[in-house]
């Protein structure tokens, strides 16, 4: 057995940890491309969602390096994710492929995702024990991968050389997707932050502070957003974002209830403006913008695929948060036919904004 | 005389103007872009070089536009800005209490809110460029009106016809309809003007808080039926500055001598610019799976400046 997943923001490296200890083996897709795009959109439906698209070119791909099975999240309600599976299996047939089809449902956590786990695990005579301490090194990886990031993201803005930031971030993450043990584990994570800190800086500027909400797989994925963490990092900007894997898997197994920014609380937040749960992350894309306009961010950008609809709800009720919090809002909606031209003139028109603001505050502060 | 240079090539038009200290307008001028950045403006240089008043010293360079980094680099400018900020900027130098600018080029349109001198939000066409310029031209192309007399066939309607505005395509074929039933040329362009009018408030202008003074700008501006139809349907006064078509050169030459206030240096290379040989070239950067669109400039036979590249490799090369 050969599985296959789609690329989610550095979910590759956790699997790459797990499956390297206790198996099965995976084939991770190549790295996200304009060419996993291009036959994404070749085999879609034209009017489906962006992430639907990255997805489907991932499997292909996939199943061209040889997988024979193909494990994929479903969810239930109004989100289209709900769909994915049943059409993409059909699409996939279509064209010819073989292969075995595992969907993990979103809503029953326990059943779908640990009994499934638990019973490969039996089936492939591996203890319990190999099995949660493989795990639990995949989970420190992870958090320590988010933990460089995280930095990545604060010293950005102040990067003399452009680009310097991301070279060595992308560096370290290659040598802990490598390494074996723990011990070696903690070695990468000190060389990794003492090599941020020597790059070169310029502490004189005044980096804005904004945060990247929205759906949740356009804001994990710099290939699906034209790497606007990056874009925004380079201009100046000291950015965070929403969704992280850690922080997702802590919310589905209910971990996150003492965290600050957790999702739980965002979602929470968000009970003034939409009393009702009404899935995907709705809710969550309205509630973390009032959480961080409370913690003094200067802007929030919303990302939402092309027609996604849970995520239009939120945009219009972000225009209300944003009048009631006096935060700016930008709201980017993000197709396959999206230049990186509009993409640059609407940030930097947006980054602008929030600094002749800031200007002008400074100036005359009781206007 | 210190004087302050704003170059902004669109995809239609490429504008210039130079202001002097105090921000006044000297001179400016307004070329077709034909698909030819680079020549343009080589060509707007050339013209706006004869128009400088005597003694004038240029300190400061900004361009904007779509191709504000070709501009950019080819002329050595201290400044490259959106055209947003470019626009609000300019406008805001003329109406300190403007609070909603319509801006309309030849290939997108945008809607910017300011609220005391501030821009507090904006917004540009996404996917479609039904009611932009480029539209109207071939149009008028189409039907064999001049376009600058486009505007007056439209005032003269008496009951314009109802054309979609959603898309250009269905426009189009809505207008030969109308064309083949019998409607009269004037009622037909009325008609259009109407609906490219509802098409930018119901997309572009969607749920922005319109309020005066409104000034509308942009190549499209000067079209009087496109005004009329706007103070139509908002039912408000719309105001067209003096310089409807220059505004984002305008805003970018303000902007240089924001930006070069202190310093007193400029990069910019001097009227020279005009005569020299730039060409650029582009290709995929095969290193990594981002495949990045890699653009060369060079001057002469010497390679001045890369960008495109998101990991900043071949920029940093230079």
């Amino acid at each position: 057995m050969k599985i296959t997943v789609p690329h989610c923001g550095q979910m590759d490296i956790f699997i790459n940890a797990v499956c390297r200890k206790i198996g099965p083996d995976f084939i991770i897709p190549p790295k996200t491309s304009p060419r996993t795009l291009d036959l994404g959109i070749k085999y879609s439906p034209e009017s489906t969602c962006l992430p639907f698209k990255f997805i489907l070119g991932n499997f292909i791909e996939a199943l061209e390096k040889g997988a024979d099975t193909i494990c994929m999240i479903s969810d239930h309600g109004p989100c289209r994710v709900g769909m994915y599976d049943i059409v993409m299996q059909n699409i996939l047939r279509e064209m010819g492929y073989q292969f075995t089809w595992i969907t993990l449902d979103n809503a029953r956590i326990l059943k779908s995702y640990l009994l499934t786990f638990d019973r490969e695990r039996r089936k492939r005579k591996v203890s319990l024990m190999d099995a949660l301490r493989a795990l639990h090194f995949g989970w420190k990886k992870m958090k320590v991968c988010e933990e460089i990031e995280r930095w990545t993201q604060k010293i950005r803005p102040y990067e003399v050389n452009r680009g310097e930031t991301t070279r060595v971030f992308s560096e370290y993450l290659r040598l802990i997707d490598g390494v074996a043990n723990s011990r070696e584990l903690q070695i990468a994570r000190g060389d990794a932050l003492l090599r941020l800190a020597t790059i070169e800086q310029d502490r004189t500027r005044h980096p804005l502070k904004m945060v990247i909400t929205g759906e949740g797989y356009m804001v994990i994925n710099p290939h699906a957003n034209q790497d606007i963490e990056r874009r925004l990092g380079e201009m100046g900007v000291e950015v965070t974002r929403t969704m992280w894997f850690t922080s997702q898997i802590s919310y589905a197994l209910r971990l996150d209830l003492l965290k600050k920014r957790s999702k739980s609380k965002a979602i929470r937040a968000s009970k003034r403006y939409l009393p009702h749960n009404i899935g995907g992350e709705c809710n969550a894309s309205i509630g973390y913008a009032i959480l961080y306009a409370r913690e003094g961010y200067n802007g929030v950008i919303q990302l939402l695929p092309f027609g996604c609809i849970l995520e239009s709800v939120a945009k219009n009720i972000l225009r209300i948060v944003s009048r009631d919090y006096d935060i700016p809002i930008l709201s980017f909606s993000l197709t396959e036919n999206l230049s990186e031209t509009t993409i640059m003139t609407r940030l930097s028109a947006f980054v602008d904004l929030i600094q002749r603001r800031r200007k002008g505050k400074e100036r005359c502060p009781y206007a | 005389m210190k004087g302050y240079l704003g170059i902004d090539v669109g995809s239609v038009s490429t504008n210039l103007a130079v202001i002097d200290e105090e921000g006044n307008v000297c001179c400016h001028r307004y070329l077709l872009t034909r698909g030819q950045p680079i020549r343009a403006v080589q060509a707007g240089l050339g013209e706006i070089s004869g128009l400088l008043p005597e003694e004038m010293e240029i300190r400061g360079v900004g361009t904007t536009g779509s191709a504000r980094q070709l501009a950019g680099v080819m002329v050595g400018a201290d400044v490259v800005k959106n055209e947003i900020t470019a626009h609000a900027v300019g406008t805001t130098r003329f109406f300190p209490n403007v609070r909603t600018i319509l801006e309309i080029g030849g290939q997108d349109s945008k809607i910017i809110i300011v609220r005391d001198g501030f821009v507090v939000d904006f917004a540009m066409n996404t996917v479609c460029a039904a009611g932009t310029g480029s539209f109207l031209d071939q149009q008028a192309l189409r039907l064999g009106i001049p376009i600058d007399q486009f505007g007056q066939y439209a005032l003269r309607s008496k009951s314009p016809a109802r054309i979609a505005g959603r898309c250009t395509v269905f426009a189009e074929s809505d207008m030969v309809h109308k064309q083949q039933i019998g409607c009269n040329l004037e009622d037909i362009i009325a008609g259009l003007c109407e609906a490219l009018v509802r098409n930018y408030l119901n997309n572009v202008a969607k749920g922005k808080e319109i309020l005066e003074p409104i000034i509308f700008q942009g190549g499209v501006a000067s079209n009087e039926g496109i005004r009329s139809a706007f103070e139509g349907e908002l039912g408000k006064k719309i105001q067209i500055p003096e310089f409807f078509n220059v505004m984002g050169a305008i805003g970018a030459a303000l902007l240089a001598q924001e930006g070069t206030d202190g310093l007193g240096e400029t990069q910019f290379k001097g009227f020279g610019v005009i005569n020299l040989h730039c060409k650029t070239r582009s290709f995929e950067c095969r290193e990594c799976e981002n495949a990045c669109e890699i653009v060369e400039f060079s001057i002469g036979d010497e390679v001045t400046a890369y960008w495109g590249d998101r990991c900043g490799k071949w920029e940093n090369t230079l």
